[in-house]
């Protein structure tokens, strides 16, 4: 099978959580198909990348813009010139993968003008991140959004949560939407690192670490875990709060535990490296993911697979992801009290979290793995495809390859 | 140039008139009907609601597109979001002629997205016509300006060839996209003989009888 996955984001460019996931799916999808990614370039970057069945092609997305809208829809227009010229190039594509709105205008066109059985992954929606649509710069995104679903042979979302969601916000049939939860790459969890250098960046050697990973946006809830501190500080002094990620509400963050009076036990470093963060995060006594909405939750299943205890909100896909005091620990999204309940029992009790540690291993072995994903993947794939080898649909003549350069 | 096929990309079309272009297709489209089949795809919402094609007259074929991303908040926006409608429109129109273009020729800025984008995936040589560029529009420059001007560079660029209306606007075309001049045509509208430069310029890329 030739698969081609159209992007905005892929390692090492990172923004969301697409890229991470993306990567763990084409790399387990590479075992078997010629897998083409085509995604946006940046300064200093590799226009081609070949590693065994998976290409990578990058193109120039450098294109002046006044707003993200615009250089999103600008961009895919170069978008469909490199997916065409890499169709042109490499022959028919079995499938085109979409992966959320920002390429969704290359994928119609490829559906469009070749023909081509169009799949598509929604990561998260508009009305999601924003909690409803509430003007036409939005209303512009929701209705990509919109066509998109209406467009793609099936759905794929990471979560029931994201199913449901599609479901009600683009009236899309239940039985056109199928659930593949994302996974997680074990081996990023097992280097070896000087494990006192690391936390001697991040904390004094006695302090135990409560670590938080996102965004600095509402959605993601960092000021709940701002505003958890004075009920954790009582029963837990020896706590230092780490917050990585940038975001527009950083700022307010940090105004917030100077209010508090807790700013001295909060750290907010910003953007750090991969290798940094897979190693902060083992070293970590405990992740939370205090998020309001939540397609998925990635980071919860870093932190079971880098064996630290996670105390989630129960919101979204980290409802699906986390069992209750099986192998973490769900608490109220957007509740200070409920959070710091979790982070002290998580503290308090060491032998119950290291038997959720042990729990949440396990099940990031053998649900939450990219080959049994794309195993998954596969079969929708192989459905669409034999849906779509007895449809009228499909192009009776193959476009002429030879007539025009 | 009898059992060719023009497919001509626009973004006005009569009964709708907001600028020369949609009389320019108009006169051009009737003319070349004469000599070659013209499949004109063309937005208009309140056509395409009633239906999405009309035959007029022998070899003139006329395709209605309507933008289902609604609410856009600036031309350059609309004339990205609306190149998937167009794609779609024109990808049946080609799939039922089985791959029978032989040309795509795109109007303005607007179609160029659209034209690029087809001009790759059916492997079929494009012209365009530049009726104005936007450093001739606008003064000054910011990144929405830029963005547009962008776009007609790529379109300059990737044409097989560029027709213009005047010797001004091939001087203005050159001297601001760096087109070279022996890949551009002047065919001046409301002329006798334009139709016939047209096709000219036509038979340059399609061969034939000059």
């Amino acid at each position: 099978m030739r698969i081609l996955h159209l992007s905005w984001e892929f390692p090492p460019k990172k923004i969301g959580g697409l890229a991470t996931a993306l990567h763990g799916l084409v790399g387990a999808q590479a075992q078997k198909h010629e897998v083409h990614v085509v995604t946006c370039g940046f300064d200093g970057c590799k226009p081609y990348e070949r590693k065994g069945k998976l290409h990578i092609h990058r193109f120039d997305s450098n294109i002046p813009s006044k707003d993200f809208l615009s250089w999103a829809l600008s961009m895919n227009m170069y978008m469909k010139m490199s997916a065409a010229d890499v169709i042109n190039k490499y022959g028919k594509f079995d499938l085109v993968h979409a992966h959320d709105w920002l390429s969704a205008l290359a994928a119609f066109f490829v559906k469009y003008t070749y023909r081509v059985p169009l799949v598509s992954t929604i990561h998260s929606t508009e009305h999601g991140r924003r909690q409803g649509v509430h003007e036409s710069y939005q209303r512009v995104i929701h209705d990509v959004e919109s066509k998109l679903v209406y467009e793609s042979w099936r759905v794929i979302t990471c979560s029931h949560f994201m199913k449901y969601q599609v479901m009600d916000v683009f009236n899309c049939p239940g039985d056109k939407i199928d659930v593949v939860g994302n996974g997680v790459l074990l081996e990023q969890f097992t280097e070896e690192f000087n494990w006192e250098e690391v936390k001697s960046r991040f904390a004094l050697p006695h302090e135990r670490i409560i670590l938080f990973v996102g965004r600095m946006v509402p959605e993601k809830g960092c000021d709940v875990l701002v505003g958890a501190a004075r009920f954790v500080l009582p029963h837990h002094p020896n706590v230092k709060f780490i917050c990585v990620g940038s975001g527009y509400m950083r700022d307010k963050y940090l105004d917030d535990s100077r209010f508090l009076g807790v700013h001295d036990k909060f750290y907010f470093p910003g953007y750090i490296d991969d290798r940094t963060l897979h190693a902060l995060m083992r070293v970590a006594d405990a992740v939370v993911v205090p998020s309001r909405y939540e397609p998925f939750g990635i980071v919860a299943l870093e932190a079971m697979a880098a064996r630290t205890p996670v105390v989630v909100s129960d919101t979204g896909g980290l409802s699906e992801v986390v069992e209750h005091d099986k192998d973490g620990l769900k608490v109220w999204a957007g509740h200070s009290e409920s959070l710091a309940w979790g982070i002290n029992r998580v503290l308090g009790d060491h032998g119950h979290s290291q038997w959720l540690v042990s729990n949440a291993f396990e099940k990031v072995k053998t649900v939450f793995n990219w080959k049994m994903a794309a195993g998954k993947t596969d079969e929708i794939y192989t459905r669409v495809l034999s849906e779509y080898h007895v449809n009228r649909w499909k192009p009776k003549i193959p476009i002429d390859m030879s007539s025009h350069s | 140039m009898k059992n060719k096929r023009v497919m001509f990309l626009t973004w006005e079309y009569p009964p709708r008139n907001l600028s020369p272009i949609s009389r320019y297709c108009r006169d051009l489209s009737v003319k070349i009907s004469s000599e070659m089949d013209v499949i004109v795809v063309t937005f208009d919402d309140w056509k395409a609601s009633k239906s999405s094609f009309k035959m007029d007259g022998e070899g003139l074929y006329i395709f209605y597109v309507e933008n289902s991303i609604k609410n856009t908040p600036s031309p350059l926006m609309w004339s990205l979001t609306l190149s998937s409608d167009m794609e779609r429109v024109a990808s049946e129109v080609f799939y039922e002629l089985d791959g029978k273009v032989d040309l795509i020729h795109a109007n303005d800025w607007i179609t160029f997205p659209t034209a690029i984008a087809l001009k790759k995936a059916f492997r079929k040589p494009l012209v365009v016509t530049l009726h104005s560029i936007e450093p001739t529009r606008v003064a000054g420059s910011d990144p929405y300006i830029e963005a547009i001007k962008k776009i007609e560079w790529q379109g300059t660029y990737e044409a097989d060839r560029v027709l213009v209306n005047s010797l001004w606007m091939k001087d203005k075309v050159m001297q601001y996209y760096n087109v070279p001049g022996a890949k551009m045509d002047v065919c001046t509208p409301d002329w006798n003989g334009w139709s016939a430069d047209v096709l000219k310029s036509y038979r340059r890329i399609l061969g034939g009888k000059k």
